[in-house]
Order: structure tokens, then sequence, then C-alpha cells
């Protein structure tokens, strides 16, 4: 398993997006090479920075990532409160509607494409998230 | 993130100059649309051959001004020149490619507004 620690801000996501593709491509983890993995992983960090506890000067995301029987794992821990996921469907686009398209949203589906396993779990007493792919 | 913006032939291009379109750019590349879009320009051109990466917020950004443009009265468009593969492909997987028009160059792309 690889971990990363990194301070709860916006300019985080894009270290710790690196850091987790980057390990899943060392893991020769066939979807890793797939420019849509590293959205996905993107939208992960991003929704942490989101809901952690990013008021806090000191609050962290934690970022692991773990392969083990063709199956891999990623949780990103934030801190922040628990939450329900909502469900991830993909935002109506259509080019009769745009009076209702909507500019966000996106995020989860994205997610969802990549990574069919996606669950809200508690490491150590902090939430976060697991995601999840099997090959 | 620079974002530079030229005019030409009445049309606005929209170059940003990064690589990445994400959750760290995304907010000030709203603004500058939906400036632009307040300033009155209304055939807006975003060049996206140096960005390699974009996310829901850069998408997102897209959208607003896109729906900006609609919901206020004239004709107007965003469409989108030098789109890279990668962009492409996220186009297509969240289906945007359906209400944004892509072009291979710049040139095409305002030529698309006479």
């Amino acid at each position: 398993m690889a971990s990363l620690t990194v301070p709860n801000r916006v300019e985080s996501v894009r270290p710790a997006t690196a850091f987790l593709v980057q390990a899943a491509r060392a893991m020769k983890v066939p979807a890793a090479a797939e420019h849509v993995f590293e959205v996905a992983i993107s939208e992960a960090i991003t929704n942490a920075v989101k809901h952690g506890r990013s008021d806090r000067d000191d609050a962290t995301i934690t970022c692991d990532i773990e392969l083990e029987d063709r199956q891999l794992t990623l949780r990103i821990i934030d801190g922040g409160r628990g939450f329900d996921l909502p469900k991830a469907e993909m935002p109506e686009v259509s080019p009769d509607k745009l009076e209702t398209l909507s500019d966000s949203g996106y995020g989860l589906p994205i997610i969802q494409t990549v990574f069919p396993i996606m669950r809200v779990v508690k490491v150590d007493g902090r939430f976060g998230i697991e995601l999840g792919l099997k090959y | 993130m620079q974002i530079d913006v030229a005019t030409e032939n009445g049309t606005t291009i929209v170059r940003p100059s990064g690589d990445r379109l994400d959750i760290e750019v995304a907010a000030d590349f709203r603004a500058m649309l939906l400036s632009l879009i307040d300033q009155g320009n209304r055939h807006l051109v975003v060049d996206l051959k140096a960005v390699t990466f974009i996310d829901s917020s850069g998408l997102g950004a897209l959208v607003s001004a896109l729906k900006t443009l609609k919901r206020t009265t004239g004709p107007g468009d965003v469409r989108l020149a030098r789109v890279q593969p990668p962009v492409v492909s996220l186009l297509e997987i969240i289906r945007l490619n359906r209400v944004f028009t892509s072009y291979a160059s710049v040139e095409q792309a305002i030529q698309s507004f006479q």
C-alpha cells in the first residue's frame, strides 16, 4: 500500500492526483493508462477538499492506494462529516434544453465511470470515500 | 493561469495558456468568460490547444458561459477550437459534445460565426 497526506486545500489536488495516478500506473493497473482515470481521481480529491475540514489550517487529506487480487482500492480520507453518497446520475445534456443544463454535478458520474465501487468509509475515526475497481 | 483574449472579425478568442483547466484555475476562467459576455462579447471561441487536462469545474465554466449567453437576448454561442484528444474524450463521456461545437482550427471556428 502507498499513502500520501497533504494539506486540505485546492493546491493539493494536483500533487495528490499525480501521486495516485503514478502509483496505479506503477502497479500496472490497465485503467490507469486512460485519461479519464486521472480525471476521476482529481474529481474525488476535489470533493474531499470541498467537503473536508478545509476551514481548519491543520486539516489534511490522506490518500491510500492498494492492489490485491486484481482489485485496486483507493481511499481518500478528508476528516469531514460523514455523508450519504448522492446517486451519481449524469446530468441531462440536450441542445434543446440549454436552460436546464447544469454547470455542476458531473464529478461523481465521472468517478463512477472509472470506479464501479464507491462508498463512504471511516478510517481511524475520519470519514472519506473508498473507490474500487476490479480487472 | 494566463488567459489571452483577442478579437478577430467580431469574434472573441479566449486562450487559456496552462495545460490544466481544473479546480485550481476554473473560477478565474469562469470569471473571465462571464466578464467578456457582460461586456457584450457574444461570439466566443475558446482555443483549447494548450489544455490537455480538464475536469468538471473547467467544463462547468464553459457551460456557465454558454447558459449565460443563451438566456440573454440575441444570438450568441461558445464554440471550441483545437480540442485535444483527452478533452474530446471527456466531453463525449459527459455528452457535452452535444452542446458545444468543436472546430479543428481557430480560423474555422471564427468562420462559423460569419
